[in-house]
């Protein structure tokens, strides 16, 4: 029972649940699942009991991830506007920064997954990351390797790179 | 496995690919082709690669090898603020009518450039997009300009600039008291006379900006570039439309018969001034009513921490307005000019808010000053977004 009482003793957080496509349940903090827009929405529109979200297009794998992203974010922009608040200095962009670059320095189908379930649970910042990221990997390549990359089948009439 | 991404997230995708990469990147497969081809596609890559750190062109002229002698390089900034020097050389520059070397890039705009090439006076201006190599080759003018007192070519200044009223690119140029202008496509320059006719030649000392729908340019009316009476210092321009209005006014008062650099930031018309050792910074704009030069920034040079040491010449200090990787947001001018200096053979880039120094030139690049004492920096700095805007296309930028 809430003891609203003693300040020293925080009010248990809510948490909703989150299931993988392949079965798998998620229990995570409210805040952290609303960094999803699209939880955010259904959240708004839905009963307040109601905090399981059956995500079928997402693998446990990857929301594992996408929830450690998440976690990272919201634990992130509490410290930098703590710090802006005291008015102490922060490196705290920075640092998250570079937390993201080696989070999405992953290999090709783990990224190719995150930037999908980003797309599907509408998570703007970790859309973009992925993104950008797989925007680097055309950098320097040739059209076939591209193709390799993206799973592309060559379908165009002319190629003039063909004979690289 | 196989990955099928939306034609949405393929848009989003190819949009942050810098457009070097798009020209392999279009002949993927069809869909890719019809992307990447799509007018909305290049100017959402236009948008994307603008918000961008731009890349930077600059000269370097040398006393040494003669007045039309330019070695040209860019600085490119990198992730992480890592600065890489490029030849401009590089480049390819269209074939070209007359068989020539010389070719100077005289303006650049959404990433198209405006390049002079040939000797005087067969010279020629193209409109050149460097990525996609499509070029257009800018009409003669009938009646040369400046051709009777036969100028360096360095004297001419000229801007390349999109006029969003008609949707098309403009060329303009101004020497003695005359300028002329000529929007892309057409077969005509439209010349002009400016109210305030000098006898000698007194062409501007400083880049020509376009800002807020106007050519903007500093002037004096003595023969070395600035004077040393501000009164004798001006800020002309002319209103690009109908009327083509010219205004001039007079400079603050300021450090005179210094290096004088203008620019564009945040969206106003700066100019930084440099005497001796000091640095001043005025913005063109409105405050209570009337929009006037007001200083914004003033600082000693030689008070400035890690520089390094000992500069060799104080002309070797160039001041170059950034754009592209300014916070908005703030009100502080300290980020809107770096300062480019020459240490003996090597180029440094000195940010005034960091109160820090890069290298500039990699060891792969060298400067080949054969002596460093004949060279100093001559430089334009100009901005450039890779794109693959055709020299001749009307586009929106959204």
């Amino acid at each position: 029972m809430k003891d609203s009482f003693n300040p020293s003793i925080e009010p248990p957080k809510k948490t909703v649940t989150l299931v993988s496509s392949d079965g798998y349940d998620f229990e995570v903090e409210e805040e952290v699942a609303l960094e999803s827009q699209v939880i955010k929405d259904g959240f708004e529109d839905k009963a307040v009991d109601d905090r399981e979200y059956l995500l079928f297009n997402v693998h446990s794998d990857t929301l594992e991830l996408i929830i450690k992203y998440c976690e990272k974010h919201v634990s992130s922009r509490k410290s930098i506007s703590a710090a802006a608040a005291s008015s102490s200095s922060s490196n705290g962009e920075e640092a998250l920064k570079e937390w993201d670059e080696h989070f999405i320095s992953v290999d090709t189908n783990t990224l190719y997954d995150i930037l999908m379930a980003a797309d599907y649970l509408n998570i703007k910042s970790l859309l973009d990351l992925a993104i950008q990221k797989v925007a680097d990997t055309i950098h320097g390549r040739s059209p076939e390797q591209i193709r390799k990359k993206f799973n592309i089948e060559n379908d165009s009439i002319i190629d003039p790179w063909a004979s690289e | 496995m196989v990955i099928y991404f939306s034609q949405d997230i393929i848009f989003e995708i190819l949009v942050k690919v810098p457009a070097k990469d798009l020209l392999r990147a279009k002949v993927v497969c069809k869909l890719w082709h019809s992307i990447i081809s799509d007018p909305n596609f290049v100017n959402s890559q236009l948008a994307h690669s603008r918000s961008q750190p731009a890349e930077i062109i600059f000269k370097i002229y040398s006393e040494e090898l003669g007045d039309d002698y330019f070695e040209r390089l860019t600085i490119t900034t990198q992730k992480h603020g890592i600065m890489q020097v490029e030849k401009i050389c590089d480049m390819k520059f269209p074939s070209l009518q007359f068989p020539c070397t010389e070719s100077t890039v005289k303006a650049s705009c959404n990433g198209l450039l405006l390049i002079f090439h040939g000797k005087h006076p067969f010279e020629t201006l193209y409109v050149y997009n460097p990525v996609t190599r499509q070029y257009v080759a800018l009409p003669s003018m009938t009646e040369p300009l400046g051709m009777s007192c036969n100028p360096p070519r360095r004297y001419y200044s000229w801007t390349l600039f999109y006029n969003d009223s008609v949707g098309k690119y403009v060329v303009f140029g101004t020497f003695h008291s005359r300028w002329v202008v000529l929007t892309v496509g057409d077969k005509e320059w439209s010349r002009y006379q400016n109210p305030y006719p000098c006898g000698s030649y007194r062409s501007p000392y400083s880049q020509l900006i376009y800002v807020e729908k106007k050519v903007q340019w500093l002037r004096s009316e003595t023969e070395n570039g600035c004077s040393i009476n501000p009164l004798e210092c001006f800020h002309d321009s002319v209103n690009i439309g109908a009327t083509m209005e010219f205004t001039r006014t007079i400079l603050p008062e300021h450090q005179c018969n210094g290096f004088h650099t203008l620019f564009e930031a945040k969206g106003s018309l700066c100019f930084a001034s440099q005497k001796r050792y000091w640095l001043q910074i005025f913005v063109f704009e409105k405050r209570k009513g009337n929009t006037n030069w007001n200083k914004c920034y003033s600082t000693n040079l030689e008070s400035l921490p890690n520089l390094p040491q000992p500069i060799r010449r104080l002309n070797s200090y160039i001041f170059v307005g950034t754009r592209g990787d300014i916070d908005s947001r703030t009100t502080d001018y300290s980020d809107v000019v770096k300062i480019v200096m020459q240490h003996e053979d090597k180029l440094f880039y000195y940010d005034l808010k960091r109160l820090e120094y890069i290298a500039l030139v990699s060891n792969e690049v060298k400067l080949h000053f054969a002596d460093y004492n004949q060279v100093w920096l001559d430089i334009y700095p100009l901005f450039y977004a890779s794109s693959l805007v055709k020299p001749e296309q009307d586009i929106v930028i959204g």
